[in-house]
């Protein structure tokens, strides 16, 4: 009769203990879906974090792209003006020779040319008459009595010899002191050569010819010479005339 | 919209040429004067926003007339950019003193004029 009582303990305890153990493990399935959605959870928020890093690398990529982009536009805006001041250069010379209505005006606009647009303070300019004595008609910052050319003979010298070539004459080391030629631009109709632009020594901050200063050179070789020609073949015949 | 206007002095028709064609495609109101007291006269007139002032002038140089403009109340805060051919310190030194505000040397370059034009005015459209 004593075993009565236990066995119901016994069978209550065990009854609580399944009850426990079936908790326990409703729990632990409940902490293991709980687990399994987080470790999901976590793949999904470790691809999203992949993504927006490789997403950052091509929007970092292609800042960069469009940084150097910009730089090249910009170099290219900045070479493109130069280019049209570069023109516009050549279009000033080409117009101001060609609106010059006498040979003074011609010559002042040569002057002008090679003070203002190529970059010295020394320039003669020589003519001829008879196609072979070349005479300084006009001078601008050199000292014509100390000058050691004043007068050439074409041919002669090494002035004469690179006027006789026809072909514009640049010295490789321009620039440098007082009575070296920097250019010698042949002044020519057709293949006739009426004159001559001497170019002497650079401005200080002027170191070197650029590549617009040829194209100045050859410009002024063939429109400085109609130019002058036209103007002395128009003063020439007023005289005439009057 | 009104655009900022610049006075353009220089004896030289090349120099006021290539000037204009270097700033012809910014939205400035171009004016010029061929010496010194024609710069004053206009710039008094016209109130420019900006002078390019020629150094080497008759009548009146660049330097005497940026003093004279300094001297001016209606002309006195107008910003003067120099235009020289001699870019030696001393002669610099000399366009300081009168007054100016920056300067350039001939041959003009583009790039350097506009950079520092567009620096002095900005946009180009006055407020």
């Amino acid at each position: 009769m004593t075993d009565q009582p236990n066995r119901g303990y016994i069978f209550q305890v065990q009854h609580e203990q399944q009850q426990y153990a079936q908790s326990l493990i409703a729990e632990n399935e409940r902490l293991r879906t709980l687990a399994a959605a987080l470790e999901s959870d976590k793949r999904q928020a470790e691809d999203q974090a992949r993504a927006a890093t490789a997403e950052l690398q091509t929007l970092r990529a292609q800042l960069e792209t469009v940084a150097a982009e910009s730089d090249e536009y910009a170099g290219r805006y900045q070479q493109i003006e130069m280019q049209s001041a570069n023109l516009a250069n050549l279009y000033v010379a080409s117009y101001q020779l060609h609106t010059s209505t006498d040979r003074e005006t011609v010559l002042r606009v040569i002057q002008e040319i090679v003070v203002n647009l190529v970059g010295s303070e020394q320039v003669a300019i020589f003519e001829t008459t008879d196609g072979r004595m070349f005479t300084m008609t006009s001078s601008f910052g050199v000292d014509a009595s100390r000058m050691r050319v004043s007068r050439f003979r074409l041919g002669d010298g090494p002035i004469g010899s690179h006027v006789a070539t026809g072909r514009i004459y640049v010295n490789p080391n321009a620039g440098g002191e007082h009575d070296h030629i920097t250019a010698c631009i042949p002044l020519a109709i057709g293949t006739t050569v009426i004159g001559a632009i001497l170019i002497f020594r650079l401005l200080d901050h002027k170191p070197a010819l650029l590549p617009v200063d040829h194209e100045i050179f050859d410009l002024l070789s063939v429109h400085a010479s109609s130019a002058l020609y036209c103007n002395t073949v128009r003063a020439t015949l007023a005289g005439a005339a009057s | 919209m009104k655009r900022k206007k610049i006075l353009l002095v220089d004896d030289s028709t090349t120099i006021l040429m290539m000037e204009k064609f270097i700033l012809k495609n910014d939205p400035y109101e171009l004016v010029t004067a061929s010496n010194g007291a024609e710069a004053i006269e206009k710039a008094v007139e016209h109130q420019p926003d900006l002078i390019l002032l020629d150094v080497m002038m008759p009548k009146m140089g660049g330097f005497e007339a940026c003093r004279h403009l300094r001297g001016k109340s209606e002309t006195a805060e107008i910003p003067i950019i120099m235009v020289t051919t001699r870019g030696e310190a001393t002669n610099v030194e000399t366009g300081w003193e009168s007054g100016c505000n920056d300067y350039v040397t001939k041959p003009i370059n583009a790039v350097e004029l506009l950079a520092k034009v567009r620096s002095l005015l900005g946009s180009g459209v006055a407020a």
